[in-house]
């Protein structure tokens, strides 16, 4: 491949194309707003160099120099737009969350799979928290393949309800929960998930969120013999398949390649909501 | 056609396994591994104390190969062996468990623990960005020599040394591995890669290991050469990534191969690529493997 279009004139564009196909290329863009409505919480929107396009589940590296890399699930990722919502849980992320505008980051990928939007025409969503991003982008994209979307949204305030406007734009019902009350019902996403369930009958569930959440809504559903799929998290590194550190025991899959996105008769049979491995590779509970 | 190798003492089902480093950080993965159909299985690198590894990015996949820079994370011997050691009977195939000591007194105590569940030990004496690791205790002849010695002493199974890729140093050195059983030949060659947008090197540590591709000839050259000058046996490994790549090892001298980056290429469906591969050149070459190990010499 490099043979072929390092002999050839192929022009700027081509080039570039081939590039990203056989190498790890990193498309800069520039941060154009920093909505901040936590301290520890930012909706980012970067203006991309180029063009980089992401279907929901799927996710990206997206790398500051002299700080490093995390794995994000973007919310918009669409021609040369990208929206990300991060959460300061570590030293990159904070990075993140505190970017000024104007500042440069860099994103590589899509990497992984993505959650299907094909198998059916009633979708029941259900979002935890910062995890909301690829479900959005899902409710977005079934919303313009005419699907029938029922969302539940939750998260501890009104104010880490961040996206609550636009899960009511793609959704024909949105039920919100707060863990404090102060908006919506009080409690948990997945306190009245059986009756919701019951009432709406969905073909297919997705779901994002704190993996405690993402448990009982796969549990909930593989009882109710509903296809369901979940978007984990696990620690990314290599973003390949090689290193192993993002595991999911005891098959042996991969949350980098073969995941990011797992059903749930896979994710029930397996260590999701027990147990993971840190950045050693040790063991570790999860709670 | 027979597919099966020896190396040491240890007989492998085929001469396919994983190269350290390369889906090898926990039993589930090994197993995955040995379902696909690799000849033996090999861990990442463990080392004395835990280690978490560098900050990301950690692996760049570049237009000649792959570069990383991993920082050797594993959760320290005690750890790992006791993970090992609750599933030994799940493994068919031989495991070869990797270390990183960083002296002897610590090759000791690791090799008198994996004493009971590894098959074969493989010191790394040739990860090129750790400090006071791999590389850097090879560069003291000394030091190495004792470290080979102690886990020889510690260990009843077969002990090879893995090598880095630079001829001159392990032709200089390569006394210092007299007590070893077998070599692995080669580690990855140090690199790095810059971002010519973000005006900075790519990996987290800077520097890191160059693999696939451009690794083969390279490591290739080095196994033709140390089988003439050591007789010793040797598993290659450097950018295999079809069958051929693998055969041009097995004339070279080698009696086993690795197989890493690969790893990302393919997925663990390239073991049974390999092994179909392998087995229909034997056989419309009517040709052992065992007499296909070293053929491209001159007698």
């Amino acid at each position: 491949m490099y043979l072929l279009w390092s002999n050839f004139n192929l022009g700027r564009d081509n080039k570039i194309y081939l590039m990203r196909l056989e190498m790890s290329y990193y498309v800069r863009g520039k941060l154009e707003l920093n909505n901040k409505p936590l301290d520890k919480i930012a909706i980012l929107e970067f203006d991309l160099d180029e063009n980089m396009s992401c279907k929901p589940g799927q996710y990206i590296m997206a790398w500051l120099p002299n700080y490093g890399e995390i794995p994000l699930s973007p919310s918009i990722c669409d021609d040369r737009k990208l929206q990300l919502l991060v959460e300061d849980v570590g030293a990159t992320s904070n990075k993140f969350v505190n970017l000024e505008v104007g500042s440069y980051a860099y994103f590589r990928g899509p990497f992984g799979n993505f959650f299907d939007l094909s198998r059916g025409n009633k979708y029941l969503l259900v979002a935890g928290g910062t995890g909301a991003a690829p479900i959005l982008m899902a409710a977005r994209n079934l919303s313009k393949l005419n699907a029938e979307v029922i969302t539940i949204y939750g998260g501890k305030s009104r104010k880490h309800l961040v996206f609550l406007e636009d899960f009511n734009k793609y959704s024909k019902k949105v039920f919100a929960y707060t863990e404090d009350g102060s908006f919506g019902y009080s409690g948990v996403v997945t306190k009245d998930l059986q009756n919701v369930i019951s009432s709406f009958l969905p073909e297919v569930i997705l779901t994002t969120g704190p993996e405690m959440m993402m448990r009982k809504v796969v549990e909930t559903s593989v009882r109710n013999k509903i296809y369901c799929e979940a978007s984990i998290v696990r620690i990314i590194k290599c973003a390949s398949g090689v290193c192993g550190s993002c595991v999911l025991e005891p098959q042996g899959l991969l949350a980098c390649k073969d995941g990011p996105v797992f059903s749930g008769e896979v994710l029930i049979n397996s260590n999701f909501g027990k147990t993971m491995r840190s950045e050693s590779g040790k063991e570790v509970e999860i709670k | 056609m027979e597919l099966v190798t020896k190396i040491s003492g240890i007989t492998l089902r085929n001469p396919f396994m994983n190269a350290s480093g390369v889906l090898g950080q926990t039993v589930s993965l090994l197993r995955r591994l040995q379902e696909a159909g690799a000849g033996a299985v090999v861990t990442k690198s463990i080392t004395y104390e835990e280690r978490k590894g560098y900050d990301n990015p950690t692996f760049v996949k570049i237009k000649c190969g792959y570069l990383n820079a991993m920082g050797l994370p594993n959760p320290g011997f005690k750890e790992f062996s006791k993970e090992l050691s609750s599933s030994k009977e799940e493994f068919k195939v031989p495991v070869i468990v990797s270390i990183a000591p960083s002296e002897p007194k610590q090759a000791k105590e690791m090799a008198a623990t994996f004493k009971k569940v590894a098959d074969a030990i493989e010191i790394n004496l040739s990860c090129p960005h750790a400090e006071k690791l791999g590389l850097e205790v090879f560069s003291d002849m000394g030091l190495t020599e004792n470290i080979v010695k102690s886990v020889k002493d510690n260990f009843d199974g077969p002990v090879f040394c893995k090598l880095p890729p630079y001829r001159n140093e392990v032709l200089g050195l390569i006394k210092s591995l007299e007590s070893c059983d077998a070599l692995v030949v080669s580690n990855t060659i140090r690199a790095m890669v810059i971002d010519v947008k973000a005006k900075k090197p790519i990996l987290g540590n800077k520097f890191g290991g160059l693999s696939g591709r451009a690794l083969h000839p390279i490591s290739l050259a080095l196994v033709f050469e140390l089988y003439e000058k050591t007789r010793k046996p040797i598993v290659g490994v450097g950018g295999i990534e079809s069958w051929e790549d693998a055969v041009e090892f097995f004339l070279a001298g080698a009696s086993a191969v690795q197989i890493g980056s690969a790893l990302e290429k393919k997925g663990t469906t390239i073991f049974k690529e390999l092994i179909e591969g392998l087995e229909e050149y034997l056989k419309e070459e009517k040709i052992g493997l065992e007499e296909l190990i070293g053929l491209a010499h001159d007698s």
